[in-house]
């Protein structure tokens, strides 16, 4: 057999799988864009919770609220609706063991939106373990009156869709404050991501 | 034995020759299919994404009042499918929401409660107008985007839970900040 002709073949055959993997890179490149409207829609991501006051933001640890919030039920004479500490951050009331409404506290010593970005925060590195692939970041963004909560927000929500992470968001207020809720089919617990864009 | 004048030609070796040859047909026949696999990716893809046509129907949600933007968008497509009894309720929807939208939308004072009559009134509008769309096989849909500015956000609750009532509970919402042009002091 003449070498010239085994030359040949092997030459081709890595000529086919230079452009396989040529095929496999490009395509794998190609992000798929979102449609531009501010769409709430139905997703299997699973919410991983912030709270924005003002300029300052924080997360919501949930499982540690609802243990909190067991642990003040057992400890609590009363039927319900006593307030009880969620964390350092947060004060929680309990509706039912499904469902309870949180209002911030100390907010002076919440992180900032600069520290959102810096990887040795616990804000930052609550916001870096979510997976895009399965959590989306739920924002509930205090109306203070004065915008200042809706413009952290914006930047916020900027933050994580550069990343690729999906963003839902609620206002709250004084009358309809932040819900958290273990199951539940009210109103204010459903947590749905929105696509994002130029709408209307 | 002596021979004389002969000469040896050059044997000819097919084997190269096939070899480019099929290699040339692999490639073409693998760039076929490379094609004709991304087109039914992209197909599938597309079918797994809800078809987006949706129109916004905007509505500005603030701290003492809500504005109603009725979308100005085409209705001739739906307009020619209709029959006689369907045209005429589509026409004073379409006269209604010119009207609107000349006067840069429509304003409802918290009062103590909203105009609920006239908050209702179009919510009908977007619901029927999407349930014809959607008999008539036209891809259409129009879509409550709540618009909030400051101060807004419990008129935004309200506007919720009357999205959440069982007639309204099919129109698909979403919400955005104001855009700081947004007409905040709109009267009627």
């Amino acid at each position: 057999m003449n070498l010239d002709s085994l030359t040949d073949m092997v030459s081709n055959a890595v000529g086919v799988l230079i452009l396989l993997l040529l095929m496999t890179a490009l395509q794998s490149s190609n992000p798929h864009s979102e449609p531009p409207l501010p769409i709430e829609h139905q997703s299997g991501l699973l919410p991983k919770f912030f709270y924005i006051h003002s300029d300052r933001i924080q997360s919501i640890d949930v499982n540690a609220a609802f243990a909190n919030g067991l642990l003040a039920a057992s400890e609590s004479n009363s039927e319900q609706q006593e307030e009880f500490q969620i964390s350092a951050d947060f004060m929680g009331q309990r509706h039912d063991y499904l469902t309870l409404t949180m209002t911030p506290v100390d907010t002076d010593n919440w992180p900032t939106f600069e520290d959102l970005g810096q990887e040795d925060t616990l804000i930052g590195k609550a916001a870096r373990s979510l997976d895009k692939k399965t959590d989306f970041a739920f924002v509930f963004v205090e109306d203070d009156g004065d915008g200042a909560s809706f413009q952290e927000f914006e930047r916020t929500k900027q933050w994580f869709l550069d990343r690729g992470t999906a963003v839902g968001w609620i206002p709250v207020t004084e009358n309809n404050p932040a819900y958290l809720c273990s199951w539940s089919n009210i109103t204010a617990c459903r947590y749905s991501p929105s696509h994002y864009g130029n709408g209307g | 034995m002596l021979t004389v004048g002969s000469s040896r030609k050059p044997a000819l070796e097919l084997f190269p020759f096939i070899s480019l040859f099929l290699c040339v047909i692999g490639v073409l026949a693998f760039l076929q299919n490379l094609l004709v696999m991304g087109d039914i990716g992209a197909t599938e893809e597309e079918a797994a994404q809800p078809q987006i046509f949706q129109t916004a129907y905007r509505i500005e949600a603030m701290s003492d009042r809500i504005v109603l933007h009725p979308p100005d968008a085409d209705l001739k497509e739906i307009y020619s499918s209709l029959n006689l009894e369907e045209l005429a309720g589509l026409n004073s929807v379409q006269a209604g929401r010119e009207r609107d939208s000349n006067s840069k939308g429509r304003t409802l004072f918290f009062e103590p409660t909203f105009d609920d009559l006239s908050l209702q009134l179009a919510l009908n509008e977007i619901s029927s107008l999407n349930l014809l769309a959607k008999e008539h096989g036209i891809e259409y849909e129009e879509f409550v985007l709540l618009s909030i500015h400051s101060g807004g956000s419990d008129t935004y609750h309200y506007l919720n839970r009357v999205l959440d009532v069982p007639t309204f509970k099919h129109i698909r919402s979403g919400l955005e900040i104001a855009p700081p042009d947004a007409s905040a002091d709109n009267t009627q």
